[in-house]
């Protein structure tokens, strides 16, 4: 089939596409999920200091919001999983509770301080208890509506101390 | 009918391509894997939520002391051989090898970061050309067959090419698959995501003005018909990108177009994609060659006429 063999140069970048759909995210195959499906609603967060004030934590640690969200997010996910096998039905992530969103944020608070380098450590340690607030944020007729930030985890220095 | 087709299908092979374009575009690549290279702090000495390879071997002895400068040093080696293209079916799956357990690492931490797929998927497709082309030589004792003036670097460049257009076409699959077809008639709601980058932007730096309201945001919700045509012409430019291969001119339009569409996404919602800008530039803008094109053309072309002298008049 002269049609058939024309297509077969193209079959390495169709190979690469199935695998990428196929294996979704597994290094270095991505199926790029981000931004596929947009909602209404979604959330951010961000840190505090033990006055409660936000803290600037991507010039303090270098990490940027979003990527601490993912891993925020990942905890949650977890939480919610584990809520659905407890409870037979698994709840929105915005409907999780208070105690169900601490150790989710609390191991993300720790997962930053474990990766920070000894300057950003001090930097941390000097504006402990960090919190970490959540604030969802959805469309009503076209308008942003933000709730008021939730403190939902927080890291003593103690707990710093004993961080892996 | 079939015969159009056939002659449009034939646009899509691999093309010549001079050594000094594969020169340039092999020490411009060998620089940028180089620097998605993390730095030594961003090597965890934990995987707590494997990815990828990591659901097989446990990655973190790079995070050992001394492994991950080593290995680091060992790359820049690889990857100046690699730039000269000298041994190029030992150092590329190295270099592969190495690159893929590095950004596993990394990536197996709990998030996924998406800034660097696309570089391992094109060192991916060169040692696949490189290694087709050693196992052929190896098995018929004799090279691969080559006509119409292709070479290996034919082979190299087109399969770099293909990697890249690949990820762009199954963006677009994952749109259409994970919103249930709804993509297009939910995606005013990119307003609600612009807001939270902004808030990203705050929070992280404290630099800018503090939190409040957002124009692009609320021209967006407000204009949801025309929010859903600025984002339809980039899902088409993504669909369509397959037709970069049609030749070099084709190519040319579709970086170009690609990177302004990056750039819009970026100054819109703070999400970079630096390495895939690059390798647009690299393999598929090729900017050298249009300069010695112009440069010959220019040369080539007959010199003007003299001006007029009081003689001629």
């Amino acid at each position: 089939m002269p049609i058939l063999r024309q297509i077969a140069p193209l079959s390495g970048g169709i190979l690469i596409a199935l695998l990428c759909l196929l294996l979704k995210e597994n290094f270095p195959f991505t199926h790029y999920p981000m931004y596929s499906n947009f909602e209404d609603q979604t959330y951010y967060v961000w840190l505090s200091d033990g006055e409660g004030e936000p803290i600037p934590i991507q010039n303090t640690t270098g990490l940027r919001l979003g990527r601490i969200k993912k891993i925020y997010n990942t905890g949650l996910l977890e939480a919610r999983e584990l809520a659905g096998a407890k409870f037979g039905k698994k709840p929105r992530k915005r409907d999780l509770s208070p105690a169900q969103r601490r150790a989710p944020a609390e191991e993300t608070l720790r997962w930053i301080y474990d990766s920070a380098n000894p300057r950003a450590k001090a930097a941390l340690r000097a504006a402990a208890p960090l919190g970490l607030y959540h604030v969802d944020i959805r469309i009503e007729k076209n308008r942003v509506i933000e709730t008021t930030p939730l403190r939902v985890g927080e890291l003593g220095a103690e707990e710093m101390e004993v961080s892996r | 009918m079939i015969e159009r087709l056939r002659k449009f299908l034939s646009h899509f092979h691999p093309r010549p391509v001079a050594a000094w374009e594969l020169l340039i575009m092999r020490v411009l690549f060998a620089l940028v894997v180089y620097k998605t290279l993390p730095n030594a702090g961003q090597i965890y000495d934990t995987q707590t939520s494997p990815n990828g390879i990591a659901h097989f071997v446990d990655l973190t002895f790079l995070a050992a002391d001394g492994v991950y400068p080593a290995l680091k040093i060992a790359m820049a080696a690889a990857l100046a051989i690699y730039a000269s293209g000298f041994l190029l079916p030992l150092v590329l799956p190295f270099i592969l090898i190495a690159h893929v357990m590095i950004r596993t690492l990394f990536n197996s931490q709990g998030w996924i970061h998406h800034g660097v797929q696309m570089v391992s998927l094109v060192l991916l497709a060169q040692t696949l050309v490189v290694l087709t082309f050693l196992v052929y030589r190896l098995l018929k004792k004799r090279p691969f067959p080559l006509t119409g003036g292709r070479s290996m670097g034919s082979y190299f460049l087109f399969y770099s090419q293909m990697a890249i257009i690949s990820i762009y076409v199954v963006s677009v699959v994952s749109k259409v698959d994970r919103s249930d077809g709804q993509w297009f008639a939910k995606s005013h709601y990119i307003g609600l995501h612009v807001v939270k980058a902004e808030r990203d932007r705050y929070y992280g730096k404290l630099h800018d003005p503090p939190p409040g309201d957002v124009p692009a945001a609320r021209i967006m919700l407000a204009n949801p018909n025309l929010t859903r045509l600025f984002l339809g012409a980039g899902v088409l430019l993504e669909l369509l990108a397959f037709l970069a291969l049609y030749g070099r001119g084709a190519a040319l339009a579709f970086s170009l177009s690609m990177i302004v569409f990056h750039r819009s996404i970026a100054a819109l919602m703070s999400i970079y994609f630096h390495f895939n800008e690059m390798l647009l530039v690299i393999f598929l803008v090729n900017a050298p060659y249009w300069i010695v094109l112009i440069f010959r053309k220019s040369r080539a072309a007959p010199p003007p006429p003299a001006p007029a002298t009081a003689l001629d008049i």
